[in-house]
């Protein structure tokens, strides 16, 4: 470790080498470059009994010495340096002669770059990721084309899970489909028959009728024992329309 | 499909279930479906519909009791809020309403046709409320009993409590209408009680009395 007098002899030395193009600045933002520049950390100085570091003590007394040279002057937290500016440096003057082509650039195009962004989450973390995506509204809305999609961590799995929805409709789509064409081949059309918000249809039950009641569909009697549906919060349903509706679902 | 047709179709479908109609209460008054049971009847037909119906009801029965406190009419169904403890939160009926015997407004005298509790209050400590299905179905059936009933709960005639069958005691009073209220009101008579509790007398509407043989 270096001893208090070295130390302080160390610091002035590294701030005339680096204050005249960093000050103004804040006293921590100067003690920090004062120590970057030293390739140091603070407690490589040393702590007093009360734990304090010595470093900040040191750069205190370097402060008042430059003061008093009149290099250094101080308006509350900001050092400003007053002493002599530094040299501007000449610019190097370069010589660019041509070399042989021996880089193929034409292999390098060859080679897939894949960016990732980066994530500040770990996403192998499965609780990480639900919180994640429990947060993220868009979630499974993501459109490849967004650079803002393209930039979030969960771009893949919001691919994925798009597809997943994709899939799903198009599975409800086609069952809807095929649904509709048996009722149509029983000689019922479907398409036109508004189906109430409240209509519980999975809660559907076949029944055996114990009178004669209208199917709320079709309008047609449903006939005492005849084996039919009662679709809760809507009504009777003949057989084949309701086994269609449960299609559906 | 009309409010009609889907009590009609509500029927035949629980029939149809069940074997049997939906069960309808006879203290129908307001009630959106003539006093058949609503949650049974979301699960039996379009839930939406009825919904509906039941909005639309409520909203009519809210214009009429409206237009019936505008003026104060007796059978308006009010709720008091100012006032004493007791009185606070009370719901019940305008029974008569009359010039207060100090200050403005009108006094109001009130009667809870469920709990047979009664007070007077101002008219500004009051707010219209929409009465409960059945509620008004009660009202009439208690002007109609009291007045019926009354000549027989006459002085002397023994009677119980309906609430506490176990108090019995006597008529002092011949049945008659509150000599305040201007001829409205309730046939009520005056009861001693056999028993020591507290109270050991009172004036009671016939409808919470029961004449003993």
């Amino acid at each position: 470790m270096l001893s208090n007098k070295e130390a302080k002899k160390q610091i002035i030395k590294a701030m005339r080498q680096i204050f005249p193009t960093t000050l103004p600045c804040k006293v921590q933002e100067a003690r920090t470059s004062i120590l970057s520049h030293m390739g140091m950390e603070r407690d490589d100085f040393g702590l007093f009994p009360s734990g304090k570091f010595k470093f900040d003590s040191h750069c205190s007394e370097a402060v008042k010495t430059l003061k008093a040279t009149g290099e250094m002057s101080t308006n509350g937290w900001t050092w400003i340096w007053e002493g002599s500016q530094p040299q501007p440096i000449q610019p190097i003057q370069m010589v660019v002669q041509p070399i042989e082509d021996v880089l193929d650039l034409d292999s390098l195009l060859d080679v897939e770059l894949e960016y990732k962004a980066p994530s500040l989450y770990n996403l192998k973390d499965e609780e990480t990721l639900i919180r994640l995506v429990a947060i993220t509204p868009c979630f499974g809305k993501v459109v490849q084309s967004d650079n803002v999609c393209q930039g979030c961590p969960l771009f893949e799995l919001c691919l994925e899970k798009k597809g997943e929805v994709n899939q799903a409709k198009k599975e409800a789509r086609d069952a809807k489909k095929e649904a509709l064409n048996i009722a149509s081949q029983a000689g019922y059309n479907l398409k036109g028959i508004k189906i109430p918000k409240s209509a519980r249809l999975h809660e559907a039950i076949e029944i055996r009728s114990q009178c004669q009641v209208n199917c709320v569909v079709s309008g047609e009697a449903i006939l005492k024992d005849e084996l039919a549906y009662h679709i809760p919060s809507w009504g009777m349903v003949k057989k084949v329309i309701a086994e269609a509706y449960k299609a559906m679902q | 499909m009309t409010k009609k047709e889907l009590m009609k179709y509500a029927h035949s479908v629980h029939e149809a279930i069940n074997g049997k109609l939906i069960d309808v209460s006879s203290y129908s008054s307001d009630h959106p479906f003539e006093g058949m049971d609503i949650d049974t009847m979301m699960d039996m037909v379009n839930g939406d519909l009825v919904k509906k119906f039941v909005k639309d009801n409520d909203k009519e029965v809210k214009d009429i009791v409206s237009q019936m406190y505008a003026t104060l009419a007796i059978n308006t169904p009010i709720k008091v809020t100012k006032g004493s403890k007791d009185k606070r939160g009370m719901e019940g009926f305008i029974i008569h309403a009359q010039e207060p015997i100090q200050g403005s407004g009108k006094a109001l005298f009130i009667y809870d046709i469920i709990n047979n509790k009664s007070c007077i209050v101002r008219d500004s400590a009051t707010k219209v409320r929409i009465p409960n299905y059945g509620e008004r179905t009660r009202l009439w059936e208690t002007y109609q009993e009291c007045k019926q009933q009354h000549p027989y709960f006459t002085t002397g005639n023994e009677v119980e409590l309906k609430a506490d069958t176990s108090r019995k005691g006597f008529i002092v009073s011949d049945a008659k209408l509150d000599p305040n209220l201007n001829g409205n009101g309730f046939y009520q008579c005056q009861v001693q009680w056999n028993d020591h509790q507290s109270p050991q007398n009172g004036t009671y509407i016939l409808t919470e009395l029961n004449l003993v043989k």
